[in-house]
């Protein structure tokens, strides 16, 4: 037998990411709605953070719920060095991305120390504390009061001023994001992360340092949210520190729980969803008679995600998984030969 | 030769004294059976041995190298690997992804060269991919290379955990109750393959309860009571030593 039938989910998630960017491409001109590629700019950049948390939740099997703070990192990170200090954008999304990597180093070394959950508590107080920093930070930050006239992307002399150049550009770099993620969970480290994930005396017990190789992926998926939180500050050009509170990690769960944390396409799937259900939500909350209001969307997809626990607990993108090792020739040839001992 | 070295281990937990004061040595290419009764601190030196937690005395000497003290995945790099007592598989990975994942000592690829998949990282995902399926071969589980790990029969999880285990040639392979939920013919199947690997220069510490599989694949034994070391000896002498058959049976009453 040779390697393809084993590269088989690799080269899949290949075809895919190659569709996708020919979808990307030709989507603007198929749908000239200003509103509609806006609203794809914004799944764009979810779709980024959430393929990080994929490669850290899915594979590694450790929950943060600070991820907002990352993203925050990025967009303060741009706003900053280009906003205040007039470096071009690219210093600004890599200074993002170093600070990313040494407060993901500062949070895991010593969350990771400890067995079990500990990731999870660690971030949700590191969150806290970013959205305070930036509050009360106010001559570098601007405060609550946020933070003004951050200058729009640019690269090479080409400035990302439109809606429609910047929907490219996101999409790009997810696209890149995803076939980075794929590359890295077929490899030598990303069974390191799945066996940690199954195991971690096991892991331990074939060699693998379970510290090094979570701390990896947790840099891998805070560098995933701050470059998508540099984007999105060049895009929307104010900012202010509610934007990455608390609330904003929970959503970020919340669609890599929905879209499912195995797949690849698990983060980007929950980005699409709850991007176009938070817009249809808006439309359709009032015909009920309510009054809009933020607290419908939480009881909305609170709903959701306890349905989606008991139906499909792997995600959606999970069970699409699922379905179809079910139908594999090799599970039938396995079934003749029940029986058999050893 | 002498491969392993144990000196004067002991561990406490608190004021249980687990394991006190015991030595033996393990030769290269042999098996070595640590037996006892429940209780006798034979896990508690696998763990010792396994890096899971540092002894309170004694030292462990592989090939010249105090060992004692490191963490479990040095010792994995220093050349000892093992298996569980209860199944420790990568459930949720198919089989050929657990081997694979066993390849880990052997191979370097980082983030970065696996992330950008550069042409040295497809090259030793293709070896990872050709050593692993050669040990599926081995062990006759080509078949089931593709499914979930935790879908296979006990009997066959235990191979994989072995093949796992095995697969980077380390030095010493420490088997926890190997023989554990199989039938009788599994077992002495197992009991078959253990020895022929042995023949290939592997050497195995194991810790059994099927006493008729330890007389037959052991060179040589090491029985525990009590977390302290009673006999050690061949099989033949361990059968006629009368500390072990009372550790075992309880002694013959004298009026």
């Amino acid at each position: 037998m040779d390697i393809k039938k084993f590269t088989r989910s690799y080269r899949f998630n290949l075809y895919g990411i190659t569709v996708l960017l020919f979808a990307v491409i030709i989507f603007p001109f198929l749908v000239p709605s200003n509103y509609i590629i806006s609203t794809f700019i914004l799944i764009g950049l979810y779709g980024i953070v959430c393929t990080g948390l994929v490669v850290l939740m899915g594979h590694a099997g450790q929950i943060s719920l600070g991820h907002a703070a990352f993203y925050g990192i990025g967009a303060y990170s741009s706003a900053i060095v280009s906003g205040k200090f007039d470096f071009p954008p690219l210093a600004g999304v890599l200074t993002g991305i170093l600070i990313a990597c040494i407060v993901a180093l500062l949070i895991g070394i010593p969350s990771f120390k400890l067995k079990e959950h500990y990731l999870a508590l660690a971030t949700l107080g590191f969150g806290v504390i970013v959205f305070t920093f930036l509050k009360e930070w106010t001559s570098l930050t601007g405060g609550l009061n946020g933070f003004f006239g951050i200058p729009p992307f640019e690269v090479a002399g080409f400035s990302f001023t439109t809606d429609r150049s910047f929907y490219f550009l996101v999409w790009a770099v997810l696209a890149f994001g995803l076939w980075f993620a794929n590359n890295l969970i077929h490899s030598r480290t990303g069974r390191a992360l799945k066996s940690i994930h199954g195991s971690e005396s096991a892991a331990e017990s074939i060699g693998i340092n379970l510290m090094t190789s979570k701390l990896k992926a947790l840099i891998i998926s805070a560098v995933f949210a701050s470059v998508a939180g540099s984007l999105y500050a060049h895009y929307i050009s104010f900012i202010n520190p509610q934007l990455f509170e608390v609330m904003t990690s929970i959503v970020f769960l919340i669609m890599v729980v929905i879209g499912g944390s195995s797949s690849l396409w698990g983060g980007l799937a929950g980005a699409i969803i709850y991007v176009w259900l938070v817009e249809l939500l808006k439309d359709w909350v009032p015909l009920l008679g309510f009054s809009t209001g933020g607290e419908f969307e939480i009881v909305f997809f609170g709903v959701l995600l306890v349905v989606l626990l008991i139906f499909k607990p792997e995600g959606l993108m999970g069970s699409w998984k699922e379905r179809k090792s079910l139908f594999s020739p090799q599970k039938k040839k396995v079934q003749d030969k029940k029986g058999a001992a050893l | 030769m002498n491969l392993l070295e144990i000196k004067n281990l002991s561990k406490d937990f608190g004021g249980v004294h687990a394991v006190q004061d015991v030595s033996f040595t393990i030769k290269q290419e042999s098996i070595t059976a640590l037996i006892g009764p429940n209780g006798a601190g034979k896990t508690t030196v696998f763990n010792m041995i396994t890096g899971v937690f540092p002894p309170s005395d004694g030292t462990i000497i592989l090939d010249t190298k105090k060992i004692s003290n490191k963490k479990p995945h040095q010792i994995a790099k220093e050349g000892i690997t093992r298996t569980f007592q209860n199944l420790q598989l990568f459930a949720d990975m198919t089989v050929i992804e657990n081997i694979m994942a066993g390849m880990h000592l052997l191979t370097k690829t980082g983030v970065w060269k696996a992330g950008l998949r550069l042409t040295s990282a497809k090259r030793e995902e293709q070896y990872i991919y050709d050593k692993s399926m050669e040990w599926l071969k081995k062990l006759n589980l080509e078949q089931e290379a593709y499914l979930p790990a935790g879908t296979l029969s006990y009997g066959k999880q235990r191979l994989v955990e072995i093949g796992r285990a095995v697969i980077t040639q380390p030095k010493l392979i420490l088997l926890d109750e190997p023989m554990a939920g199989l039938n009788h013919n599994e077992s002495a199947k197992l009991a078959d393959l253990l020895l022929d690997m042995k023949k290939e220069g592997n050497t195995f510490l194991l810790v059994e309860h099927d006493m008729e599989i330890v007389m037959r694949v052991a060179d040589h034994i090491v029985v525990l009571d009590h977390g302290v070391k009673i006999a050690e000896g061949t099989p033949d002498e361990i059968q006629q030593n009368a500390s072990v058959i009372a550790a075992y049976l309880g002694s013959e009453v004298t009026v």
